[in-house]
């Protein structure tokens, strides 16, 4: 049998030399095993101590930074090198700035907030409320509403927020309406010639805002539901 | 305006035979529990009486035809006492101003009191009510 050739391990035939293969071939089947062996451990130039299980990778993989044998250091600390593959972490001096890292500068323009980062490039963030400009713009939960979107009072007569001039029956005033009481039945409009039973009730809840006494029970009432 | 949500009635009493008012306590978002007065021709938009007729459902005490005339009776009562007080009291109660009239007109004036102190005892009172005339002199 011929000499194989090969560059690495891989590639050795292990059933070579064959039996039959003439002794003088036995000096080119050695070199053969030393070359491959250089080419595939090139910078072996120690004892390898490395197990088994080292090579074959079945102990366990660092999951943190002290698994590399770095100390953990407290919170806020930054991780420091000497330059000589020396690390360890280290309190920043106090006063210290990273301006690298941090906001330099903004403006707000309409409805958009834009950062200025020193070494990097600005960002924005669009979506905020307008700038409120005049008194009829009022903040609430939802940004802000405008003159124009503000409800206003309604002005028909019985609408909640409205006042009026009200008798209270005696079927159920037999005492005096006082200021800041709240009522709903037997509320009636001041034309008495009205029926009791039509349009003449009022509807919804009423506040006295003065004085309703027996036989004089006209007062001022505000709708407050 | 702004429209409440109200979710909760209470003590819902029906006013009318057509069961469309209702004098009921409703749990306002800003006052608690307050009475309201439902009325089929309230204009008011604040609150949804259509939403609050679906919360009162069945769950309310039926309508009394004799509590509604008795509020009837008392509204048409209360129109009297005004009309004798604010019309008759103060000529009849002063005695230099009944002085002033003729016996002619002391007549017609205390006709139309009696006139309005009959008012209940009319046939048709409280629902058909013939109201007497007021003298010129009052």
């Amino acid at each position: 049998m011929g000499l194989e050739t090969s560059t690495y391990v891989d590639g050795l035939n292990i059933a070579n030399p064959a039996a039959t293969d003439g002794l003088a071939q036995a000096d080119d089947h050695i070199r053969l095993i030393k070359t491959v062996l250089k080419n595939t451990f090139p910078n072996l130039d120690g004892a390898v101590t490395a197990t088994v299980a080292n090579l074959n990778n079945t102990t366990a993989i660092p999951s943190t930074i002290t698994d590399l044998g770095i100390s953990d250091g407290s919170n806020g600390m930054v991780l420091s090198t000497d330059g000589s593959g020396n690390f360890s972490f280290v309190a920043l001096p106090a006063g210290t700035t990273d301006t690298n890292y941090y906001v330099t500068g903004g403006s707000f323009s309409g409805t958009t907030l834009t950062l200025q980062r020193s070494g990097l490039s600005s960002v924005s963030i669009s979506g905020f409320p307008q700038s409120i400009t005049d008194n009829s713009q009022i903040g609430n939960g939802a940004g802000y509403i405008t003159a124009a979107s503000v409800p206003t009072q309604s002005t028909t007569t019985g609408d909640v927020g409205t006042y009026a001039f009200l008798m209270r029956s005696t079927s159920t005033a037999v005492s005096a309406a006082n200021p800041g009481s709240t009522y709903s039945s037997s509320l009636y409009y001041t034309d008495r010639s009205a029926s009791a039973v039509a349009g003449n009730v009022t509807s919804g809840t009423w506040r006295c805002m003065g004085y309703a006494a027996h036989l004089d029970r006209g007062t001022v009432w505000l709708r407050i539901a | 305006m702004t429209t409440e949500l109200i979710t909760e009635v209470r003590n819902a009493q029906s006013m009318n035979a057509e069961n469309t008012q209702f004098d009921v306590e409703i749990h306002h978002p800003q006052y608690g529990w307050i009475p309201y007065m439902l009325t089929p021709w309230d204009t008011d938009t604040t609150i949804d009486n259509a939403a609050l007729l679906e919360l009162i459902g069945s769950d309310y005490a039926p309508f009394s035809q004799a509590d509604h005339d008795a509020r009837v009776a008392a509204f048409e009562r209360d129109t009297r006492d005004v009309k004798l007080v604010l019309e008759v009291d103060p000529i009849v109660s002063n005695p230099l101003r009944w002085g002033d009239l003729s016996e002619q007109e002391q007549t017609e004036v205390s006709a139309y009191r009696t006139a309005l102190l009959d008012v209940p005892q009319q046939s048709g009172f409280p629902n058909t009510i013939s109201w007497p005339t007021k003298p010129s002199c009052l």
